[in-house]
């Protein structure tokens, strides 16, 4: 008739209420989420290419070949096209693969035990506790994320163990406060109350009542994390501070495609769909987890 | 002969979109409002009303799918959105529920009040201001002057509703649409605004939509009442008559259910199953799974609704018998 | 409003003296020693020592650190006469060229993001928005290093429309008009990323704020829409987005790093890549503690602002 959904976003519902579909669950939304669902096979799909680089029919990544330099994609044997040294880039794409991962998530689950064990203990105990712990976060979040681990690196030297080191440091605080906001909001619910007041311990309350509660919210952590760290390792490898030779990554497959950019533009071009591929699967399962787990939370809802 | 009504709803019908399909939260309502009389809507949390007052106003996130709302001759569905624009705050007011959350934070509260008197009746800011705080005075707000100049989250929840109330009647509304207006306030608070929206009819003239679960305040404030359940009245009639003889199954229920309706000594019984979701009404009465006199006709046949005299109406079919006539 | 700003001042305070402790700490845990490094391997231990007595690497930590701050405060002051090295003049000339890239790229993502987030807000659910949130997620899962590549193939080398790298062009004088043309390029790479985040919290504030309660009471007070989105939400958009600066500044810092190394751009940021491969340790302390203070500084000044617009704080 007249008043249409033309107005529908700057109304808030009268409220009645509305019946939910049957089932409604964390995991259904999840599996109705298709972007979520895309990022997901994206990242399996990655992570089984990666786990079986050694098994699969491929060329040896480090087989140079001088005769066949900088091919274009499509050239037969070499489907993606070779590089400056005729190596196959599906090949090194595919190895890279192990590398990319494996520093990613060794470095989020590096941040994510030490950040957690911070948050907890910072937004359980409270008081004096918390504050010198949140002071310390406040110090390290002073620092740009990428400015921190470029000092690090410098500091402990270029190279991809150092490099995920320095990237599972400035993560900590990221972990860290996100964990303790989470502590903070069920801290005074009724079962963790009834737990204190019949004599648990403090480390059962932590481990067995609170824990569990805030597995869900970093989840969420994780998954958005790990696509940044995917970025963040590639970048170091990329300016020279990550992985060195003859270690290759897609950072540093990005920097020494670089050089020949006028030539044979394919050589960045690959490994750079490949890395925002990956990112963007991380990233779209990490909003998926997000609004799956609290719809309170969902985009653009309030 | 009664005069003609201000508002008179008839057929309305709004539905919403939602995961689970369409669902109808207004459900062929009929509503009268005379001038300068209080009406008050209760029901249960679902039943409509909100999305009813929201309809009236052509501010529902809904879509109106059919009937008419007459204000004083013309018919709301037919007006354009900038006709509309001119009707809201000026002859049709609204006062929300929540005056935490119905005050815009960053603005004054003089640019608030003023807003409606700028669009409206075009007075400049300055004027707008001197309206302002004399509006603020004729509520009870003390420090008017200073007032005006302060922030929302300056004032205690009990100001703020004064200052929501005297937006609502900036521009001397013909119709104030009230919705749950004392909800979010204390118990003490709330008395005072009931006698400040009381007041305000009186020296105003405005007729009244109070929306409200609470049936203490109908029988304090109002002179008629409708009672509506699952998006249609299903009773109304003067207040003093509907709560003395209750001719609505449901009625009954709810006035026994709370302690301003039932006899004294009397216990409170609860009304027994849950109102239907505003999705699943099916064929025949809506109270009809609840109803403690249910028939088995009451299943299949939808009732009108009955005039029963006395300016009495009830939506049931066990009072056939006694009604004069029933509209179509 | 004078506690909170005294308070802001002081935690802003702590702050700096951590960052400076942090700094100095990172950089004197190294492995290695800085002498030995410095003199290579072939030293002798008899120079060794004297020079570590020179530069007083053999008093206790705290007092190092000491001499170090307060050289560092003197060297802000101007009087870098103090210092061995001249690390503050270089580092203050290639600062001002990231502040040059990051504050056009600020502006760059600022103005379109709040235009992208508004847009998808107002048009919740509909096409338009749905290629917006797609557009933000791609942003954001690019790294800025691959798409300032992709740019210099595309603009710089197939079309010819921009230069691929630098400030100004090797030869000629500099002139506003050329550095234009040279920072198109990277400012709009940079400014990708920390776009995509402001047009996803411009929509999600929006909405949020077109939700409440005063917008409907706006609407009901009879005005129009479009002046209920200006006047109403879009003002407690922009206070809440205030908050989000500091976040900008961190983004767009970080990301010069990579952006400047891409385009060779004579920032900080490329300066300290190059220094730490060739372990050149002052100018990454230097340019560390002021990118660090910088930023400190920043995220005070957001929340000061933040406070004058706001009146929830202001007026408290």
């Amino acid at each position: 008739m007249s008043e249409g959904s033309s107005s529908a976003p700057l109304l808030a519902n009268p409220s009645f209420p509305s019946r939910r579909p049957v089932a409604d669950t964390p995991f259904t939304r999840l599996a109705r989420n298709r972007l979520a669902m895309f990022g997901l096979v994206v990242i399996l799909l990655v992570t089984l290419l990666a786990l079986l680089a050694p098994v699969l029919l491929i060329t040896d990544p480090n087989e140079i070949n001088t005769a066949a330099r900088l091919k274009p994609p499509g050239t037969p044997g070499n489907l993606f096209g070779t590089d400056q040294l005729g190596r196959d880039i599906l090949s090194r794409l595919i190895w890279g693969a192990r590398v990319s991962l494996l520093v990613a998530v060794v470095a989020a689950t590096i941040a994510l035990t030490i950040g957690t064990l911070i948050g907890v203990i910072a937004g359980y105990f409270g008081g004096l506790v918390d504050n010198i712990f949140m002071r310390l976060i406040d110090v390290l979040l002073a620092f740009p994320y990428v400015l921190l681990a470029i000092a690090l690196v410098s500091a402990l030297g270029p190279g991809l163990v150092n490099a995920m080191i320095a990237i599972a440091i400035v993560n900590i605080s990221f972990y860290a406060r996100n964990v303790r906001s989470a502590v903070l909001s069920i801290k005074s619910m009724e079962y963790i109350e009834a737990a204190r007041a019949s004599g648990a311990s403090h480390a059962r309350i932590i481990f067995l009542d609170i824990l569990p509660n805030i597995i869900a919210p970093i989840l969420v952590l994780v998954s958005l994390n790990i696509g940044w760290m995917v970025t963040e390792t590639a970048g170091l490898s990329f300016v020279g501070l990550g992985a060195q030779p003859p270690t290759s990554d897609w950072g540093s497959m990005l920097a020494d495609g670089r050089r020949f950019i006028l030539v044979a533009p394919h050589a960045i071009i690959m490994p750079g769909i490949a890395i925002v591929l990956l990112v963007f699967a991380f990233n779209s399962l990490g909003d998926g987890l997000r609004d799956a787990l609290d719809p309170r939370l969902r985009k653009g809802g309030r | 002969m009664q005069p003609e009504p201000i508002l008179r709803v008839r057929g309305l019908k709004t539905e919403f979109q939602s995961a689970a399909g369409v669902v109808r939260a207004v459900d062929g309502l009929d509503l009268d409002i005379f001038p300068g009389e209080i009406v008050g809507v209760v029901g249960e949390s679902g039943s409509g009303k909100s999305a009813m007052a929201f309809s009236i106003l052509r501010l529902t996130p809904g879509k109106i799918v059919a009937g008419e709302v007459q204000f004083r001759g013309r018919n709301l569905l037919d007006l354009s959105e900038a006709e509309m624009e001119r009707l809201r705050g000026d002859r049709i007011a609204m006062i929300f529920q929540d005056p935490m959350t119905s005050l815009n934070p960053l603005m004054r509260i003089g640019s608030q009040i003023g807003e409606a008197l700028r669009y409206h009746m075009g007075l400049s800011r300055r004027q707008a201001d001197g309206t302002a705080v004399q509006l603020l005075q004729s509520v009870h707000l003390p420090d008017a002057e200073r007032r005006i100049h302060d922030y929302p989250h300056q004032l205690s929840g009990g100001q703020r509703q004064r200052v929501v109330i005297a937006m609502g009647i900036s521009c001397a509304p013909d119709l104030l649409i009230a919705d749950e207006p004392t909800t979010a306030l204390d118990v003490t608070i709330q008395a005072q605004i009931l006698n400040l929206i009381s007041e305000t009819r009186q020296r105003s003239s405005a007729a009244v939509l109070l929306i409200t679960h609470d049936l203490g305040v109908v029988a304090q404030l109002c002179d008629r009442v409708a009672v509506m359940y699952a998006g249609q009245v299903v009773e109304q009639g003067p207040t003093t008559d509907l709560f003395a003889n209750p001719q609505h199954p449901y009625t009954i229920g709810l006035l026994r259910s709370t302690p301003h309706g039932r006899r004294r000594g009397e216990p409170l019984r609860p009304i027994p199953g849950q109102p239907p979701r505003p999705g699943d009404i099916a064929t025949g009465c809506s109270f009809a799974p609840r109803c403690h006199l249910v028939e088995e006709r009451c299943h299949h046949q939808a009732p009108a609704l009955l005039q029963l005299g006395g300016g009495r109406q009830a939506r049931c079919l066990l009072r056939e018998e006694s009604a004069h006539e029933s509209t179509p | 409003m004078r506690r909170y700003i005294v308070q802001r001042l002081l935690s802003a305070l702590m702050v700096l003296v951590g960052v400076s402790i942090l700094v100095f700490l990172v950089l004197h845990l190294t492995p290695g020693d800085p002498v030995q490094i410095m003199l290579g391997p072939t030293a002798k231990p008899g120079d060794i020592d004297r020079l570590r007595a020179e530069f007083g690497l053999d008093d206790p930590l705290p007092v190092q650190y000491l001499r170090w701050v307060s050289r560092a405060l003197q060297g802000d002051l101007g009087r870098s006469i103090q210092l061995n090295r001249p690390v503050l003049p270089e580092l203050m000339g290639r600062f001002q060229a990231t502040l040059i890239l990051a504050t056009a790229a600020a502006v760059i993502s600022f103005s379109l993001g709040l235009v992208l987030g508004v847009v998808s807000a107002v048009n919740h659910n509909r096409l338009i928005d749905r290629l917006v949130a797609g557009f933000a997620m791609l942003a954001v899962s690019m790294p800025a290093f691959w798409i300032g590549m992709i740019g210099i193939v595309l603009f710089a080398v197939n079309l010819r429309w921009l230069p691929a790298s630098g400030m100004y062009p090797p030869q000629g004088e500099p002139s506003w008009g050329k550095l234009f043309i040279h920072l198109l390029m990277p400012a709009t790479t940079l400014a990708l990323v920390p776009m995509a985040v402001i047009a996803r919290f411009t929509r999600s504030q929006m909405l949020e704020v077109l939700g409440q309660e005063f917008v409907l009471t706006a609407r009901a007070k009879g005005v129009p829409k479009s002046r209920v989105i200006f006047d109403h939400a879009f003002g407690n958009t922009l206070v809440a987005l205030i908050t989000l600066l500091g976040l900008e500044a961190g983004i767009l810092l970080a990301g010069a790093v990579y952006v400047e190394t891409v385009f060779a751009w004579p920032g900080i940021g490329s300066l300290m890549v190059e220094a730490i491969l060739k372990r050149d340790f002052p100018i990454v302390q230097g340019g560390v503690l002021v990118i660090a203070t910088s930023y400190v500084l920043i995220n005070l000044v957001t929340d000061l602002i933040h406070a004058a617009v706001d009146p929830r704080i202001r007026v408290a």
